[in-house]
């Protein structure tokens, strides 16, 4: 499989599941105040199971670890070409480049580059070893009823380990935040639920094709999943709807997916629109990526106020994410 | 008074003595302040009376002391500012894990590095760069950084002002890591010559600080409050927004209650810094831009998504 550049091994898939103790965690981020309530630590799973082209963390999307570059850091040494085994990797007035055709992710460059200027994204790291980092900040999640949030990529996809991670922090008594695409078999996450405190619920598009083209799976078991998760009154919902210009930002695409939420009854606390940004254009290059979206302008902060209003209009709780 | 001679450093066999030999070298010094000042605080008291600034003081009148004289609710007349003891933390945690632990150079090897000023030797020196650095809450730096408050503030006691009172440190060193930088050749925690040292006396290194505004308040916790210091630290304005601002005067509440850090200073990030780094990206590697679901470097993101983001931070005030 190959889209947006991003190549899959033979088999990846399968290893879908890892194992329930070992899990692949790109970033763990403390501080953050943008995924769910108060000061939370953000862990940042790899893999996901869609495919979007405007995605701001393409180096979340492979579920094995791969390499990450930053050419500034970059010292000019040399030692990345001598180690390549794939030979992908040449020096260009000194600077490295990188043929990403060539390379297959055997991770050495990043071990002998001195500067950082090659990184692995991507660590496998133990559930204690995640959690240990997580309680680091408790005292703050306690003040301000913060939390850890597990994002990605999709938790769904090493969803064994998000279980293990949840079950544990559960017992620590730690608020627990799933931020997720909803796309995996309800026992899968109906299990998952049961730890959770609070999903971050995406909704990209409320047509399936349209959904499937652009993503790489249809939206029916988001959306039947979705009516699940509502019915389990200890779990809160936010929607989160990122507003992709061109593809779900016209107003019959905000009604109808109006329409649906109204159906979907108290749990959900709000819509969360996440406006479309090019933060992550450079990570595209940094991972060998192809960005679809280098052309697209992003909404202008009055138009993306103008769909919010809609949104309220059907009284319906919204806000503007960031 | 003789300058002590330490150990040849190639002889140590621990960062730790490297730690005692600083120590005693800086003892010496001390005593020289001491001296030259003791001298002249005995001379003032001697031939300078201030009756004006003495009657400000509440039993010199009953005492018949002259403020000079005065020697009751101070620590000490001897005050020595003290600044960079965050460099020689990250410096001989550095120093602990490369050339102690992994032996993956030698005392000699990084002497000669740093008499170079690095020059020569940039592999090594991103090695000494990366390795761990007070801030980021990790044990291995921040043990280093207690240990160095601890052993200086020891040091600076065995020395006493006129009265016999021990020395203290002050470690409100405002602009002066600036200034002094420049008389300071190459530091092993990856510092060139005449770059500033760590600003504030307990503020992390400029940049070394990689896991956010909770690790590094956890980081400056660890060390113990013996004497004053000046804690800098830099917010993106988005986190003074909203409802953002509960979450701000919660984490004050934070530092108030389980710190120990006397004086703390917020900077919010300028549209101004945002311009500097976009100009001359290498001096500022590690600005956070934190987003939803998102992070990264201010510094790696494209021209235009700079300019995005310098707007909303001039919009924001
Ligand atoms: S090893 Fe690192 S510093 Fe050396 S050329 Fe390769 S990327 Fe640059
Ligand atoms: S990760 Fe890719 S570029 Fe790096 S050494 Fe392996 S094959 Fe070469």
């Amino acid at each position: 499989m190959q889209r947006n550049g991003i190549k899959m091994k033979e088999g990846e898939k399968d290893l879908l599941s890892l194992n329930d103790d070992r899990g692949v965690v790109f970033n763990i981020q403390r501080f953050s105040i943008h995924d769910g309530p108060g000061i939370r630590s953000t862990v940042f799973l790899k893999g996901c199971a869609l495919n979007c082209p405007w995605c701001q963390n393409p180096e979340s999307i492979r579920l094995l670890p791969e390499i990450i570059t930053r050419d500034i850091k970059c010292i000019k040494s040399g030692k990345c070409a001598d180690i390549c085994p794939q030979g992908a990797i040449s020096l260009a007035e000194g600077l490295r480049v990188i043929d990403w055709e060539k390379c297959d992710y055997c991770l050495k460059c990043a071990e002998v580059c001195p500067s950082k200027s090659i990184e692995v994204a991507g660590e496998h790291k133990s559930v204690d070893e995640v959690i240990e980092e997580v309680e680091k900040d408790s005292s703050y999640y306690r003040r301000t009823g913060g939390g850890m949030t597990i994002s990605g990529g999709d938790p769904l996809v090493q969803w064994r380990f998000t279980l293990a991670l949840l079950q544990k922090a559960r017992q620590k008594g730690i608020h627990t935040a799933l931020d997720t695409t909803g796309y995996a078999r309800w026992e899968v996450l109906d299990d998952i639920l049961n730890y959770t405190n609070l999903v971050l619920y995406d909704i990209k598009h409320m047509d399936s094709a349209k959904h499937k083209e652009a993503t790489g799976v249809p939206n029916e078991p988001i959306l039947d999943n979705l009516l699940k998760t509502v019915k389990k009154p200890e779990v809160k919902v936010w929607i989160r709807y990122p507003i992709i210009p061109g593809f779900n930002d016209q107003e019959e695409e905000l009604e109808k997916l109006c329409e649906f939420v109204i159906t979907l009854g108290p749990t959900v606390e709000k819509i969360s629109l996440l406006p479309f940004h090019k933060f992550g254009e450079l990570k595209y290059t940094a991972t060998g990526k192809v960005y679809a979206y280098r052309d697209c302008t992003p909404l202008s902060d009055e138009r993306v106020e103008e769909l919010k209003g809609l949104i309220s209009s059907h009284g319906l709780h919204t806000e503007i994410g960031k | 008074m003789e300058r002590p001679v330490t150990k040849d450093p190639r002889e140590m066999k621990s960062a730790d003595e490297l730690l005692d030999a600083t120590c005693e070298q800086t003892d010496f010094y001390i005593k020289i302040a001491a001296l030259s000042h003791n001298i002249g605080h005995q001379t003032v008291m001697d031939y300078n009376a201030d009756p004006l600034n003495s009657l400000m003081l509440d039993d010199t009148l009953e005492n018949g002391n002259d403020i000079y004289k005065y020697n009751k609710e101070f620590d000490s007349y001897l005050n020595v500012i003290s600044l960079g003891h965050v460099n020689i933390a990250d410096s001989l945690a550095a120093i602990q894990k490369l050339v102690f632990d992994e032996k993956k150079y030698t005392m000699d090897e990084l002497l000669r590095a740093l008499k170079s000023n690095w020059d020569g030797y940039e592999e090594m020196r991103q090695d000494f760069v990366n390795a761990p650095k007070h801030g980021n809450d990790d044990d291995y730096a921040d043990e280093w950084a207690v240990k160095v408050k601890k052993k200086f503030w020891e040091t600076a006691q065995k020395t006493k002002d006129a009265w016999g009172n021990p020395c203290t440190f002050d470690g409100s060193s405002v602009i002066a890591y600036q200034a002094m930088a420049f008389g300071i050749g190459a530091t092993p925690d990856g510092r060139m010559m005449s770059d500033y040292i760590a600003d504030g006396s307990c503020s992390p290194s400029a940049g070394a600080d990689k896991k956010g505004p909770t690790a590094v308040l956890n980081s400056v916790g660890k060390v113990p409050f013996l004497y004053t210091g000046l804690f800098n630290q830099r917010f993106m304005p988005s986190f003074l927004e909203g409802e953002n601002k509960k979450l701000f005067s919660e984490y004050l509440r934070e530092w108030f209650e389980k710190m120990t850090i006397p004086h703390i200073q917020f900077n919010v990030v300028s549209s101004e810094t945002l311009r500097e780094a976009q100009k001359d990206p290498e001096s500022h590697p590690d600005l956070q831009v934190r987003i939803a679901g998102y992070s990264a470097h201010f510094v790696d993101l494209p021209k235009e998504t700079q300019d995005s983001i310098i707007c909303r931070t001039e919009h924001s005030f």
